[in-house]
């Protein structure tokens, strides 16, 4: 049967707000899963669609529901729909924000849950992030999408939290090429490094800029992308999955 | 910033070559119709000419033909780009005789006209948008080029941005401190002369001739990050100053007062 989907409202996204405040100053409760349907706290959305989400085992999974779920809305209706991503937040918080091993929630920022669509923030919220960049690339995101709901890779947010490269398919597929460890389908091990040191993730977003000045880019597949590449990233170039599982 | 070599000579191309209007679609969106003039910038007759179309996540790529031989696509429609924000361009001129396409020359973050916007706006240093922002009246959006946008639920809105007393002394000064910050503290960019092109640049030079201000100070100290805080004020200062922000406001006061 499922839930009919809306929109939180001022009123509801003041209330969510205040319940991600409390949780960050320690006062524990249950998520206001009330205002979900409350007339006062939501609005109707164009178009009645029910929604029965399952446990996504990742980002990827969540993001081609999403991609599903929503296409009956129009690009304009979901795109700066604050009320929308919130209400979604808010009813799938226990995925967004689980327990875990901890008793209190941790939500982190309100970008997570509530979107902010400034540039810097905006593939921040945990569903309009994968989302958006499973509307664009598909499949062919998996190694950006992998991973759990409640939280963002390296790799994801170095990629995404740039618009010149998460617009660029081509960048996308070369950087599974490089850091997908396909039997597994998560990044191999060391390619999301803290440091940029060669061949990691960080290095390979500066190395982009930069051939990006002098190479058409965008016109590349990512095969294409790979080749281009120095020698640095010649390890993963080479290596088909994490170098502990292909010893194994 | 991280500063990036040029390091085969690819040309840039001013933004004067290239005109980019948008055109209402049946269906709510945009296409586009470009002018282009490349004629007098010597890249070769074969050279593949790209507009390329983009907005956060979406982007389009449409191909004209040669230099030499320009064939406009036939359909312009910018069915993946989503209309908000608006959709920016890029123009480029690519050597395709090698595998990996190299770039001769780009005009990059092109602002288009909007559908019956005046062609003397082409190259404004803020562009505006109207859109629908809820109860919102304006937003400044900062992705690649700053871009206010005006909510186009209220009447009349276009013309108190455009010589509003109010508007002007409520809304600009807290558009230019938004923008000076995102140049000279989330960019950490100073230099006025850095690119002609870069919005930051041309945002630089327009406040640093604002009477008695000067260049952002240098320093990747936090006294210097200090500093630069303190400049913004000035200029802030300098602009409210210079568009005699508060007379002007108290005018419109009184005239609400009656």
């Amino acid at each position: 049967m499922g839930t009919l989907l809306r929109a939180l409202n001022t009123t509801g996204i003041e209330r969510f707000q205040g319940y991600l405040t409390d949780l960050r100053d320690g006062t524990p409760g249950d998520p206001p899963w009330e205002l979900l349907e409350e007339m006062g706290c939501t609005a109707e959305l164009p178009v009645d669609m029910m929604i029965e989400p399952p446990n996504f085992p990742n980002r990827l999974a969540l993001g081609e529901y999403l991609c599903d779920v929503l296409a009956p809305l129009r690009p304009e209706e979901t795109d700066r729909n604050t009320g929308l991503w919130a209400w979604l937040s808010l009813f799938l918080f226990d995925q967004v924000c689980p327990t875990g091993k901890h008793p209190i929630r941790r939500p982190g920022s309100d970008y997570r849950h509530i979107p902010d669509f400034g540039y810097r923030t905006r593939h921040r919220h945990l569903l309009y992030g994968p989302y958006q960049v499973y509307r664009r690339h598909g499949h062919s995101s998996i190694l950006l999408l992998s991973g759990p709901v409640h939280s963002e890779s390296r790799i994801y947010h170095d990629i995404a939290g740039r618009q010149d490269l998460i617009a660029n398919r081509g960048v996308v597929e070369a950087t599974a090429m490089l850091y997908l460890d396909r039997a597994r389908g998560v990044p191999k091990q060391g390619a999301q490094a803290e440091t940029a040191s060669p061949g990691t993730i960080r290095r390979f977003v500066r190395v982009l800029q930069q051939l990006d000045v002098n190479y058409d880019i965008y016109g590349m597949s990512g095969k294409d992308i790979v080749t281009l590449l120095p020698s640095e990233f010649d390890a993963w170039r080479k290596q088909k999955r994490t170098r502990r599982a292909s010893r194994s | 910033m991280i500063r990036r070599l040029n390091y085969t000579g690819r040309k840039k191309i001013p933004r004067s070559a290239i005109t980019i209007r948008l055109l209402p679609t049946d269906d709510g969106g945009y296409a586009f119709a470009a002018e282009i003039d490349l004629s007098a910038l010597g890249f070769p007759n074969d050279a593949r000419v790209f507009i390329e179309a983009y907005n956060t996540a979406s982007y389009m790529r449409f191909s004209f033909g040669t230099i030499a031989t320009r064939r406009d696509p036939k359909d312009l429609r910018l069915v993946d780009i989503t209309p908000r924000p608006l959709p920016k361009f890029r123009l480029k001129v690519v050597d395709q005789t090698t595998r990996h396409g190299l770039l001769l020359g780009v005009a990059d973050k092109l602002v288009p006209l909007r559908p019956h916007e005046d062609i003397a706006n082409k190259q404004s240093l803020l562009p505006v948008d109207f859109c629908d922002l809820g109860e919102q009246i304006w937003r400044l959006e900062l992705s690649d080029w700053p871009l206010l946008e005006l909510n186009n639920r209220i009447d009349a809105i276009g013309e108190a941005a455009r010589s509003g007393d109010s508007f002007l002394a409520l809304v600009y000064p807290e558009v230019l401190r938004r923008i000076l910050n995102e140049i000279v503290v989330v960019l950490d960019e100073i230099d006025p002369e850095f690119d002609d092109s870069e919005w930051t640049s041309l945002w630089l030079r327009y406040v640093c001739s604002l009477p008695g201000v000067n260049e952002p100070p240098s320093g990747i100290t936090e006294e210097a990050k200090a500093r630069r805080s303190e400049w913004i004020d000035d200029a802030v200062q300098a602009f409210c100053r210079s568009r005699q922000a508060r007379r002007r406001f108290e005018t419109a006061l009184s005239k609400d007062a009656g």
